[in-house]
């Protein structure tokens, strides 16, 4: 009987090692699985993590509000402290500004007198949601931000995301009440871009640096510093005519420094923008456009 | 409290805070401090976390719960599924079978110990990244990235001591 219990304990631990053992190696494949499942972009996958982003999601809203307090803490006392000046400031730049509002109506009924002369349609206004980044990507090699809002707010994959100066990036996953915006900086974004006195294709390429590159620039394009480079609408995803940053030179190449910067921001702006479309039917839809 | 739950407690209460903690961990390398430039070298907390408890309690934090929190991490940063589990793993793996060497030893050679592993998991990560991404990656951001890690290895497993000794006695 002793012989008996003292031989089974003998047996269980191997087996019990074997077991750890085996988990291990499971865990280990599941990891390498996974790796190359993300890789291949499996739509399964992405639900997943989908939903637990949207999980975290208001964990993430509540943890980023005591950073934003602060730092509104922080503006309002430089704001007190320096109260004159920017005072004076501000009623400069207003001044600038009535000048430039007055230009710009001109400008606007002009446009609209051309438009009608010509009988070029007018570009749909596009919609356009205000979310709140709630989370940075915190990895390496990743250049994101989480948005609070979703589906439900009326975000969709591949809109524009815009702060107050330009372009931030775009739209690659969303849930039901949040999204992630890939930034424009990130190694995987391509942005389809031209400069914008030439008119000259491009796309903006994010390297993970904090200044992103053009590649696959028209023949016979110049590049010349202060450039201003805006979006261009080709692809049908992003409205044309953003503004996304300037050409500076630098030692290896052109570089676009961008007019937005995403590192500060708070409050993004979706555009829910859909591409005009040729309709089958109409006079003249057999010609290939421009 | 009838003994069929207390058992239930003493079985999950006591891994529920480390991990528990690594998530936390996670979720505030995930927030946005508005700082220029903190996100792309974000201090790799839970990396700190897996570390020590791989040391002090490894049975607190079991390989399994390692893999569930460097999945979460990996979901959060929106980087390659796996890459930090794999990691993470690594790491718990290989403390667990030097224990021996580390434990109750004066915190320099915990602590250079640790620069050891977070240069190792450093450089997988970046190969692991560049394999994925087809390219390379600039490799300054991971490096400062390091030196952030091991510059708040000390603050951060302080804290975590703390709570192992108020929390396990």
């Amino acid at each position: 009987m002793r012989g008996l219990g003292g031989g089974t304990r003998r047996l269980t631990v191997p087996v019990r090692a074997l077991i750890a053992r085996l988990s291990l190696f499971l865990l280990f494949s599941s990891t390498v699985a996974l790796f190359v499942l993300s890789r291949a972009e499996n739509a399964t996958l992405s639900q997943f993590t989908n939903t637990v982003v949207a999980a975290t999601a208001p964990l993430l809203d509540v943890l980023s509000r005591p950073v934003d307090a602060f730092h509104d803490l922080r503006d309002w006392a430089g704001n007190v402290v320096f109260l004159y000046d920017e005072n004076r400031r501000l009623r400069e730049q207003n001044a600038r500004l009535r000048q430039w509002e007055a230009v710009a109506r001109r400008l606007e009924q002009e446009n609209d007198r051309f438009r009608a002369f010509l009988g070029v349609t007018r570009d749909q206004a596009s919609s356009s949601v205000i979310t709140r980044i709630i989370g940075d990507s915190g990895g390496s090699y990743v250049r994101a931000a989480l948005l609070n809002g979703g589906r439900r707010d009326g975000v969709g994959e591949g809109q524009a995301v815009v702060g107050v100066r330009g372009l931030v990036g775009h739209v690659v996953a969303v849930g039901r009440h949040s999204a992630r915006a890939l930034l424009l900086t990130d190694l995987n974004s391509r942005i389809p871009v031209m400069v914008e006195n030439s008119g000259f294709r491009a796309i903006l390429t994010g390297d993970n640096s904090p200044m992103p590159r053009l590649s696959f620039l028209e023949v016979g394009a110049q590049l010349r510093p202060g450039d201003r480079i805006v979006t261009s609408g080709d692809g049908g995803l992003l409205p044309p005519g953003i503004a996304v940053g300037q050409v500076v030179a630098s030692g290896a190449g052109d570089r676009i420094k961008l007019f937005a910067d995403a590192d500060r921001l708070e409050f993004v702006r979706v555009l829910n923008y859909v591409a005009p479309r040729v309709e089958a039917g109409v006079a003249g839809a057999g010609e290939a456009p421009e | 409290m009838n003994p069929a739950a207390r058992t239930w407690i003493d079985e999950l209460l006591p891994p529920a805070v480390p991990v528990a903690l690594c998530l936390l961990l996670a979720l505030i390398a995930a927030l946005p401090y508005r700082i220029p430039g903190l996100a792309a070298v974000m201090p790799q907390l839970m990396l700190i976390a897996v570390f020590y408890w791989s040391l002090a309690r490894p049975d607190l934090l079991p390989v399994l719960a390692v893999f569930l929190v460097g999945l979460f991490q990996d979901i959060i940063t929106g980087g390659p599924l796996g890459l930090g589990a794999l990691v993470l793993m690594l790491v718990r793996v290989l403390i667990v079978s030097q224990r021996r060497v580390l434990m109750d030893k004066p915190f320099v050679v915990g602590w250079s110990g640790f620069m050891v592993v977070a240069l190792a998991a450093a450089v997988m990560s970046w190969i692991l990244a560049a394999t994925y991404y087809g390219r390379i990656p600039d490799p300054r951001p991971p490096l400062v990235q390091l030196v952030l890690t091991i510059a708040i290895y000390p603050a951060l497993t302080w804290c975590l001591g703390r709570v192992r000794i108020t929390l396990y006695r």
